[in-house]
């Protein structure tokens, strides 16, 4: 589903619309299978020559297994055993800008105007597919209306603009409808997800095993993980995902993949479980807490606990927690909270800063400005490195001829990756300039310093020059840097509790979110604003996965129902509450200026913190996605 | 969107000779007065028409009037106006509710009373140009077999489409007429009497000829001693359709109800009228355990498809609040 069949070029959008439709194609129907459970039956339509249970390479193998201490004896130690199901559905990154791509030829170049999360892999992937050297193909996106992952590389559309600008000699822009959005990409996979977990009397976890389906649609581009159980402390634990083929729109990347629909499932059980052992689900997440990744590595920096404590506190958990279903009438009231976070790791990155004669700072990135403000935080990383105030500091980003590489701006790595390059790009130049100084001040490169503007001796502040002066006949001072940190033996995490209070009005099944507290550690926080939006826009999405996004399929079919902003529910201001943010600010060692993640983190506990408040104000636990009016009136009042 | 083209018209008269001559000469046409909702159509490939007459170049058509106990609302009134018009807000109230429930500020600011009341559906197999459905003159009412979550409970089959109108429901509840224009003249009808049944015709969805088109709305005053509460329920406060609807208004005195009307919307083809439970109400004393009986004869004869009976218990509770407002 979702194959590019034809595509059509002209010189007006409505005449290559017409002509779209003036193409008859005829399709041998074959059967379908829409459910993965379906799919891995024995008789099931085959959807590749492969059988349709998932068998990638690598880090896409399948089945996708994990496991560590006994499960067993896990198991045996546990007071109670719980066993249950949670379902997930598939959900489109619904991002405002659709796919979209310019590309033309020029003596031989072809450059593309890509909406793109990354340029340099955007220009790999073109150069592949026509057989160029890298220098032939320039890909520019300084920025672009959002991606949420599924605009991570070259993308058969940029392909397609690229082949018909070459046999029609003309610049081409070719743009998907929002339809051919929602079907020709993809979206994040559904699940179902069965757990078993063993809890001592406190509510303490002795031992957890998923054994889960996960429908990736007709092509394996992801994972297709489940991941929701890195926030907590599991002693045994044993995973068994199944990335299934089926005949449904592609699943791939999306705001912290394999994360948001995990926590769901994991966070509400945990949650239902601290019910039926009548322990607080506030001590049950506190007691439960990742400590140790994977119980035994540790981690480069980790705050879950005053995350907890510090939400905990501003939601007024202690005096608002009731028994579920506690509030009189057909309006009731409800709490609920969930662990999140997301993987900070450091990596390859690249930067560049010139150095003009006035001293002003040219910052050259290959970042893309995906919509998460990252063009202003290399700006803010590159001055405070530099010395120089921001608002001297110019910065050119995202275009392939001009800027180094980067990785791409995906899986929170923009800071973690470019920032520490930006970083050392400065330091370099600062060493050209304290050279220099170094002469006009009369003493030695490595007793100099440089903020604001000024070389100053470190010693004595008031001997100093400005900038402008050192560098005043240097022409131009280049900086650069290509950085590639890691570490060894230990786990990066930004980490999150989030809290929800809810209004739920039986009768009519709308949940209104009258409070939302999100508690985040992501380290340092380098740009306040656009972290602080990052974890808002996180959260809205999250609220749309619980409440009313699904991309439904026509069974008898197989044609999508409802591919569009208006049918798949995709939230609008009046479903969203205000955000209150709460950085839990500790420098992380391995850091940009000790800064982790914060992009991804946001979206993965907040569908399972509304859920679990809709538990606490209704009684009824809701096992699967979306939890809309229906569900809730069934549940309550039918 | 396929190529058309756009007539603005100057008066109603041109409209209708237009729209006779399209007729004749075997054109297709629409009429748009905001076109918000008809463009929606175009984009999708579901409607293709070969001419649109644009009546929102007719000059006073939007006129808000009121006069000897009664409103006259023209055709392109806006619903943004009717949300708006204090003398509205104070005496249909659940009209102002109704219009400011409808769509999104931006649609309110250029759709039109007329256009509300003449949307076509916006079921998803129905809006899509994946399927051919019934009412666009296919075989199979996908919903059958499909997924009819949001669809009729009440006079469905062979076509299971809600009504999407919000402004419906209550002006039924208020007792409004609709004036409609042809070739052979003017003529004025209840709009309750305006809508068709599947039953009757599945290809529309009221009783407008192709060479007809709305021009004006009346509503009476209500009757002293009246209330009336309109309340909608969505998976989504903007830019969504109802799942359930309903308009309640009720003249009471002496401590017992005079006359109710009930109306819901988002349950049926049609804005759904209780007339059973209407008259169950006349003399009574309106409370929790008369209003829940209300709601319960309101629903009778409820027929949910496989996905949607949840919407029976959901009228009904919606109608008892309602009633419950009305006093």
């Amino acid at each position: 589903m979702g194959d590019a069949v034809a595509a059509v070029a002209a010189t007006d959008r409505h005449i290559a619309e017409e002509a779209l439709a003036l193409i008859e194609v005829n399709y041998e129907k074959l059967p379908h299978v829409l459910d993965p459970n379906d799919a891995l039956k024995p008789d099931a339509p085959k959807i590749g020559p492969d059988g349709n249970l998932s068998v990638g390479k690598g880090a896409f193998s399948a089945p996708i297994e994990e496991a560590w201490g006994n499960l067993e004896s896990g198991f045996k130690e546990a007071d109670r055993v719980f066993e249950d199901t949670y379902i997930t559905k598939h959900v489109n990154n619904a991002q405002l800008e659709r796919r979209v791509s310019v590309a033309k030829w020029d003596a031989g170049k072809l450059t593309v105007y890509a909406s793109t999360q990354g340029v340099s892999n955007a220009r790999t992937d073109i150069a592949k597919d026509f057989g160029l050297p890298l220098s032939r193909v320039r890909v520019v996106c300084k920025y672009m209306g959002g991606g949420f992952g599924n605009k991570n590389q070259a993308q058969d559309y940029d392909y397609m603009a690229a082949m018909l600008a070459k046999v029609s000699g003309q610049p081409v822009k070719l743009e998907f409808t929002r339809e051919d959005d929602y079907i020709g990409m993809h979206g994040r996979w559904s699940s179902e997800q069965h757990y078993k977990i063993g809890v001592k009397k406190d509510g303490t976890i002795t031992a957890v095993s998923l054994d889960a389906v996960t429908n990736m649609g007709a092509y394996r581009k992801q994972s297709g993980n489940l991941s929701g159980t890195d926030f907590y402390n599991i002693p045994n634990f044993k995973k068994s995902i199944k990335p299934v083929h089926t005949n449904t729109v592609v699943a791939a990347n999306y705001r912290a993949p394999a994360y948001p629909q995990s926590v769901f499932g994991f966070a509400s059980f945990l949650d239902q479980i601290a019910f039926e052992m009548g322990v607080n689900p506030l001590d049950m997440f506190m007691r439960n807490r990742a400590q140790k990744y994977k119980s035994k590595i540790p981690f480069t920096s980790n705050h879950i606990e005053e995350c907890i404590v510090e939400g905990a506190k501003r939601i007024g958990w202690s005096e608002k927690w009731h028994q579920p279903g506690a509030t009189a009438g057909p309006k009731k009231h409800g709490i609920g909270m969930a662990l999140g976070g997301y993987p900070f790791r450091p990596g390859l990155g690249a930067a560049t800063i010139r150095v003009n004669p006035d001293g002003t700072a040219h910052v050259l990135v290959g970042v893309t400005d995906i919509g998460t403000g990252a063009k202003t935080t290399m700006a803010i990383i590159a001055a405070e490195a530099l010395g120089v105030p921001l608002n001297q500091i110019q910065l050119t980003n995202g275009d392939t001829d001009v800027t180094p590489y980067s990785v791409g701006e995906s899986g929170s790595r923009t800071t973690p990756f470019t920032g520490p390059a930006v970083i050392a790009a400065a330091e370099d130049v600062r060493r050209q300039i304290f050279a220099l100084a170094a002469g006009q001040l009369k003493v030695k490169p490595d007793e100099l310093d440089l903020r604001n503007g000024e070389v100053f001796v470190k010693a004595n502040p008031s001997q100093k020059i400005p900038l402008s002066r050192a560098v005043a006949r240097a022409g131009e001072l280049i900086g650069r840097a290509t950085t590639n940190q890691s570490f060894k033996d230990m786990e990066g995490k930004s980490f999150a509790a989030h809290f929800a209070e809810v209004e739920v009005d039986t009768w009519t099944g709308h949940v209104k979110i009258t409070r939302y507290v999100a508690a985040h550690d992501s380290g340092t926080i380098i740009n306040r604003l656009a972290a602080e939006s990052q974890i808002k826009g996180g959260v809205v999405q999250g609220i749309g996965m619980a409440f009313s996004e699904e991309l439904l399929i026509d069974r008898v079919t197989a044609i999508p129902v409802n591919p569009n902003y208006r049918d798949a529910k995709v939230p609008t201001h009046l479903e969203t509450p205000e955000v209150e943010v709460l950085f839990i600010e500790h420098a992380d060692p391995y850091g940009p200026f000790g800064g982790k993640v914060v992009g991804e983190p946001p979206i993965t506990a907040a569908v399972a913190t509304v859920a679990n408040a809709i538990f606490n104000a209704t009684g009824r636990r809701f096992k699967e996605l979306p939890i809309t009016p229906d569900k809730i009136v069934r549940a309550v009042r039918v | 969107m396929k190529s058309f083209e756009n007539i603005d018209v100057k008066s109603v008269k041109e409209a209708v000779g237009l729209l006779r001559k399209f007729q004749q000469q075997k054109k297709s046409a629409a009429v748009v007065g905001g076109g918000s909702e008809y463009l929606q159509l175009m984009k999708d490939h579901v409607a293709e028409p070969d001419y649109l007459v644009n009546l929102k170049t007719i000059p006073g058509l939007d006129y808000i009037k009121e006069e000897r106990g009664s409103f006259r609302i023209g055709a392109l009134a806006k619903l943004a106006e009717i949300e708006e018009h204090p003398a509205v807000r104070e005496k249909l109230l659940i009209l102002s509710d109704a219009a400011g429930e409808a769509a999104s500020p931006q649609i309110r600011n250029a759709g039109t009373l007329a256009g509300n009341i003449c949307q076509r559906p916006f079921c998803w197999y129905f809006r899509s140009s994946n399927f051919n459905c019934l009412r666009k003159g296919g075989q199979l009412c996908y919903t059958v077999t499909g997924d009819g979550r949001f669809h009729a409970i009440l006079g469905g089959g062979p076509s299971y489409i809600t009504h999407p109108s919000d402004t419906a429901p209550a002006l039924v509840a208020l007792g409004a007429q609709i004036k409609i224009a042809g070739p052979a003249g003017e003529r004025t009808i209840p709009l309750e009497k305006f809508f068709v049944l599947p039953q009757v015709d599945y290809s529309r969805e009221n009783i407008l000829k192709p060479d007809e088109i709305v021009t004006e709305i009346q509503v009476p005053n209500p009757k002293p001693g009246s209330k009336g509460f309109y309340h909608k329920v969505r998976e989504r406060l903007a830019w969504d359709h109802a799942i359930v609807s309903v308009a309640t208004v009720v003249q009471s005195g002496g401590g017992v109800v005079r006359e109710a009307r009930v109306v819901m919307g988002g349950v049926a083809p049609i804005p759904w009228r209780a007339p059973k439970a209407e008259e169950f109400l006349r003399g009574k004393k309106l409370d929790e355990a008369v209003a829940q009986k209300a709601g319960e004869i309101a629903l009778e004869g409820a027929k949910p498809l496989k996905d949607n009976g949840y919407k029976v218990k959901m009228a009904q509770d919606l109608i008892q609040r309602g009633l419950l407002a009305s006093v």
